[in-house]
């Protein structure tokens, strides 16, 4: 239906009507004798320019069917991206605001653990094994990765890995 | 004639098969907030070999928080997700 963008609508009504007439004069010539001989190539261009012409006239009427909804549809979308918009601004006031709250229930602990936990720190000793348990389930790591200033690392491999190779030969590789 | 004919029924079903179907209007699922696209933040370790009870609870409790902030940017993403397909599936 390109073609319907490239010429005016009146174009097809031309080649409609023209069709139509072309039908009817090669009908009315049979019974005139002397141009009798041109009444079936005028009914053929008659019959391919009206189907032309009703097929086109089909294809503007879906055209502007089309149109029309094209243009509901970018209404729709538009109230979407707006609906949309909406939604983001929702969700990052929620989102703000529950960080905010949560971070001042917090800062209550914070001073409540240094106005009453503070009081059993000299009677209360935290075992190494606590922390390391603590530190483990933070990090999401199992108990043997946890490195704590107490753990001892091997070192045997990474020297033996630093070690530089002695570098060989091409004759080396010949046979003796 | 009949030559005529068949290819008139050639020509008729050809200028047929330009009918179009698809409306030409574009739609993207719209782009998260930049404030959900943000990675948690890592929990904060002890990393000393003696504590005392007030900084042990202190960290706890921070990664509590940092657990609940955490908790709200991922049920804002599903609230996000949900209200937003809701949107783009009312068009139609």
């Amino acid at each position: 239906m390109w073609i319907l963008s490239w010429l005016p609508d009146f174009v097809f009504h031309l080649i409609l009507i023209v069709g139509v007439l072309a039908l009817l004069a090669g009908w009315a010539l049979r019974m005139v004798p002397v141009v009798a001989k041109y009444s079936l190539p005028i009914q053929v261009a008659g019959v391919l320019l009206t189907i032309l012409g009703v097929w086109y006239e089909g294809g503007i009427a879906k055209d502007a069917e089309w149109k029309a909804r094209v243009a509901e549809l970018e209404v729709k979308v538009a109230q979407a991206e707006v609906k949309s918009a909406q939604v983001n601004t929702k969700v990052v006031t929620k989102v703000v605001t529950k960080t905010q709250v949560i971070k001042e229930k917090g800062a209550t602990v914070t001073e409540y653990i240094d106005r009453e936990i503070v009081k059993y720190d000299a009677e209360c000793k935290i075992p190494q094994a606590a922390i390391k348990a603590h530190d483990a389930s933070a990090l999401n790591k199992s108990i043997d990765e946890i490195i704590t200033p107490a753990t001892v690392v091997g070192s045997a491999e990474h020297n033996a890995l630093a070690v530089p190779k002695v570098k060989k030969s091409w004759r080396d590789y010949l046979p003796k | 004639m009949a030559r005529l004919l068949t290819q008139i029924i050639i020509i008729s079903a050809l200028l047929l098969t330009g009918c179009s179907t698809s409306v030409p209007v574009k739609r993207t699922f719209p782009e998260a907030p930049a404030l959900l696209l943000k990675e948690c933040n890592p929990l904060k370790t002890i990393d000393k070999p003696e504590v005392k009870l007030s900084e042990l609870m202190d960290t706890v409790s921070k990664n509590y928080s940092k657990y609940h902030e955490c908790a709200a940017v991922t049920d804002a993403w599903q609230e996000w997700y949900k209200d937003q397909q809701k949107i783009f599936k009312e068009v139609k």
